[in-house]
């Protein structure tokens, strides 16, 4: 998701060509797919890692989702698109974070 | 006047010429990962590739023969046979991953998928072996690549803690969160991206095909232990930014974008067009070098004439051998692997033939029969045997290491 954020800050500054900012978005978003399909698929441990999928998966979900609109948003150009994805991406990633903060 | 044109040119090139994809993976993954605490293993590296380089060129220029000449009779037919087949697959896998560096570039200017463009990198390298003479050949890659200072400039931008950089440079320990094996292995990958075999293979092979003397061995010293310490600095550079930028936000490297971002970040537009330049011709230079070193290493071995300025008509074997390699680096890259995880494994296993490709190199440069006045001296025979001594230890940690920590997960 830290690339994602990078990908949008430089759409929003028009620092970057569009097509380098669309790959690297589409990796991001694939990576992030990826990863949130092998989580999804493992077996929880036992009854206490259910709490612990239960509140990863749909955030992992939101995660992909921002990416994939922030993927849209750069291939069209649109800024203000950019910074709601933008905007998106950040809570998902205070979500994970806080997810990670709990679990430490 | 025009001699120290030419001059400048080579050392140029020289620098420009130092880099792989996996010297640009390695330092920016483990940057990203490490922060600055195996900036070590850079200069580590550097040396080790300057040491036997000389080594192997002052050899070349003085008997007239090429590496693996000189192993097959040194080691004998079947050892021989070993180090061979063990170098050559290092060096295909070598060969797949800068085919793939070559599309993820051209991939991130056209935005069209890598796989569409593998085909098309594997026949522009063949192409350009085939037609393009050398000195052309390698100048013309080795100043593009010079674009790469871009991150040298990028660190700069970026105003970095410099204090924080040197603290985590030289702190020798993996960070809090992170284990030891893991660490180690990207240590070895990135020593293994600075040393890597086909180096010394092309630079002793080229020597033997452009006929150098010992007046070109002056010029090609001074390429080595000027312009190699400078790839080294831009090795050091991708490293810094990726320490700098993507250390923190936590970011972990997988892919080529995302070791341009820093000099997006920290450039725009020109920083990231003249990094995405960078990446090309170091990934194409590297495919030109590893797809020759591969044909050399088989046809040197076989004694075959060989050359890439020799007629096909000539150098029928060197030839063939040299396309079915591209053919089957090509075949590697479109099965879909995962081009970065090619790279990783081939600098991994590029780091366990290391020995094998060195030591045959130390003994005949030690041969006062060969080398006459040039014969190595205490020195350097020292410092070559500690480096022996320390690449034999990464060799015999390189395989453990990848399977231990599932590739460096």
């Amino acid at each position: 998701m830290g690339t994602g954020l990078f990908v949008a800050d430089l759409a929003e500054a028009d620092r970057a060509p569009g097509v380098y900012l669309d790959v690297t978005a589409t990796h991001a978003e694939e990576r992030a797919r990826s990863i949130a399909a092998s989580f999804a698929s493992l077996h929880p441990p036992g009854p206490a890692s259910d709490e612990l999928r239960a509140q990863l998966v749909p955030l992992a979900s939101d995660a992909v989702e921002e990416l994939a609109s922030l993927r849209i948003a750069v291939r069209r150009g649109d800024t203000a698109a950019v910074r709601d994805a933008e905007r998106g991406l950040r809570a998902a990633a205070d979500g994970l974070g806080s997810v990670r903060g709990s679990t430490v | 006047m025009k001699r120290l044109l030419s001059f400048t040119l080579g050392f140029l090139a020289a620098i420009g010429g130092f880099l792989d994809v996996g010297d640009l993976v390695a330092n920016s993954v483990s940057g990203a990962r490490f922060g600055m605490s195996l900036a070590w293993a850079v200069p580590v590296g550097v040396v080790g590739v300057m040491l036997f380089t000389e080594m192997s060129t002052r050899v070349t220029v003085v008997t007239g023969r090429s590496t693996f000449d000189l192993v097959r009779e040194r080691l004998g037919a079947r050892a021989g046979l070993v180090n061979l087949l063990a170098c050559y697959l290092a060096t295909l896998l070598t060969l797949a991953a800068n085919i793939g560096g070559i599309a993820l570039a051209l991939e991130l200017a056209s935005s069209i998928h890598y796989l569409l463009w593998v085909p098309v990198a594997a026949f522009l390298s063949w192409f350009v072996i085939w037609r393009v003479p050398f000195q052309g050949m390698e100048r013309t890659y080795g100043l593009l690549g010079v674009a790469l200072i871009v991150f040298s400039v990028a660190v700069w931008r970026l105003g970095p803690d410099w204090g924080a950089l040197l603290d985590s440079a030289t702190s020798f320990a993996p960070p809090p969160t992170e284990p030891w094996p893991t660490w180690w292995f990207y240590a070895v990958l990135v020593l293994g991206a600075a040393m890597t075999p086909y180096t010394v293979l092309f630079f002793s092979s080229s020597a033997v095909e452009e006929g150098w003397t010992a007046e070109d061995l002056r010029e090609a010293r001074t390429n080595i232990f000027i312009g190699f310490p400078f790839g080294g600095f831009l090795a050091l550079s991708i490293m810094a930014c990726a320490a700098i930028l993507l250390h923190p936000a936590g970011v972990n490297v997988h892919e080529l974008d995302q070791v341009a971002l820093p000099a997006a970040v920290a450039l725009g537009k020109v920083g990231l067009i003249l990094a995405v330049i960078g990446f090309f011709a170091s990934t194409f230079g590297a495919s030109l070098e590893v797809g020759l070193a591969a044909g050399y290493s088989i046809a040197q071995y076989f004694g075959w004439t060989w050359g890439k300025t020799t007629a096909p008509v000539r150098a029928a074997r060197f030839h063939t051998v040299t396309l079915l390699g591209f053919v089957a680096a090509t075949a590697l890259i479109l099965t879909t692997v995962d081009p970065i995880k090619v790279t990783e494994v081939s600098v991994i296993l590029s780091a366990t033939t290391l020995p094998l490709t060195y030591l045959p190199v130390l003994v005949v440069a030690n041969d006062r029969g060969y080398l006459g006045s040039l014969v190595n001296g205490r020195a350097t025979n020292i410092l070559a045997s500690l480096y022996l001594v320390f690449m034999l230890a990464l060799a015999l940690a390189a395989i453990p290491l990848l399977v231990f920590t599932k590739g460096g997960q």
